[in-house]
């Protein structure tokens, strides 16, 4: 019943906004800017997320005239966020800029650490996550931003294969094979990982 | 061989509950202020809806004059102006031979 409030109330705010009441749209952007937050802070830099998400909103307020309404406005303004994100990756995979690609100390001895301690208790703490979340935004990195994208949505964030192809306007066919071969060159990424962690972790000892 | 692979979906499972955790970062009052900045902008220069530029807008002018012409050919016609059938017949008593002969091509 919320939903379909929501839903009725989503279509009321985009008609007056199409009908020249522009303040109008600042309702969506309240309602649904930590949905955008979540959506574009797991897939772009921590720095980039307010600028990614800005873009998301002004996109959806240029095409808002084409929101046929099939589908509840959230879904719609998702499918923008994940777009805006595999565009925001397009365009430094193109100029070779790759943000994440430089690894810390902190982040070495964290795999390090995780890799020795059996009990996961090294990831409970929030500073441990956000290591954790660089490593694999830099893991992802090495991927094409199709792959990265299509790995995202089905295998990180679990989504059904009909709904990332919706999302990324491919067949079902091809987001299956997609995500099969990405999975299997992030796999090998996060192994180079382990062996490097691996490598260290036993010359350490060496040297001890 | 068994240790490493059971590593590396160990690590592959935290690495990816620390990306599901996400930036941790909150849209702000300045955040949504700047969003709307950018939106108000964006309204200022929007561009007039698709079917009012080019190629659509002659088409939209060419089928108003279509219209336009076949109602006043409707008009016309319901007037009288052309009967089909009586125009036949009229011709057959007028002229027979000329519709036996020639009916193909009259």
């Amino acid at each position: 019943m919320t939903d379909e409030r929501t839903a009725a109330g989503d279509q009321e705010i985009i008609g007056r906004v199409l009908g020249g009441e522009t303040d109008e749209f600042e309702k969506l952007v309240t309602r649904y800017g930590e949905h955008v937050f979540r959506i574009v802070g797991r897939r772009v830099p921590r720095d980039d997320v307010p600028e990614v998400a800005q873009d998301v909103f002004v996109r959806a307020f240029t095409s808002l005239g084409r929101f046929e309404g099939r589908s509840p406005f959230e879904h719609w303004l998702s499918k923008i966020a994940v777009r805006a994100a595999l565009d925001y990756w397009r365009a430094r995979y193109r100029s070779r800029e790759a943000p994440m690609s430089a690894l810390t100390e902190d982040h070495r001895e964290w795999l390090e650490k995780s890799l020795a301690d059996e009990s996961d208790s090294s990831f409970e703490t929030a500073e441990s996550r956000l290591l954790a979340r660089d490593l694999m935004m830099s893991a992802l990195a090495e991927l094409s931003p199709p792959d990265r994208a299509v790995i995202e949505l089905v295998h990180l964030e679990e989504r059904p294969v009909a709904e990332a192809a919706r999302i990324l306007g491919w067949t079902t066919v091809n987001v299956k094979v997609r995500a099969h071969r990405a999975r299997k060159r992030l796999r090998a990424v996060i192994e180079r990982m382990r062996d490097a962690a691996g490598a260290r972790g036993a010359a350490a000892a060496e040297e001890s | 061989m068994r240790k490493n692979d059971n590593d590396t979906k160990r690590l592959e499972r935290i690495l990816a509950d620390g990306w599901k955790a996400g930036a941790e970062t909150r849209p702000g009052d300045l955040w949504q202020a700047g969003v709307m900045a950018r939106v108000r902008e964006a309204a200022s220069v929007r561009p007039e809806p698709a079917w009012t530029n080019g190629t659509s807008r002659l088409a939209l002018r060419i089928s108003l004059v279509a219209a336009a012409a076949a109602a006043v050919l409707v008009v016309w016609t319901l007037a009288g102006g052309v009967i089909p059938y009586e125009e036949l017949a009229m011709k057959a008593i007028d002229e027979p031979l000329s519709i036996l002969i020639g009916s193909p091509f009259v």
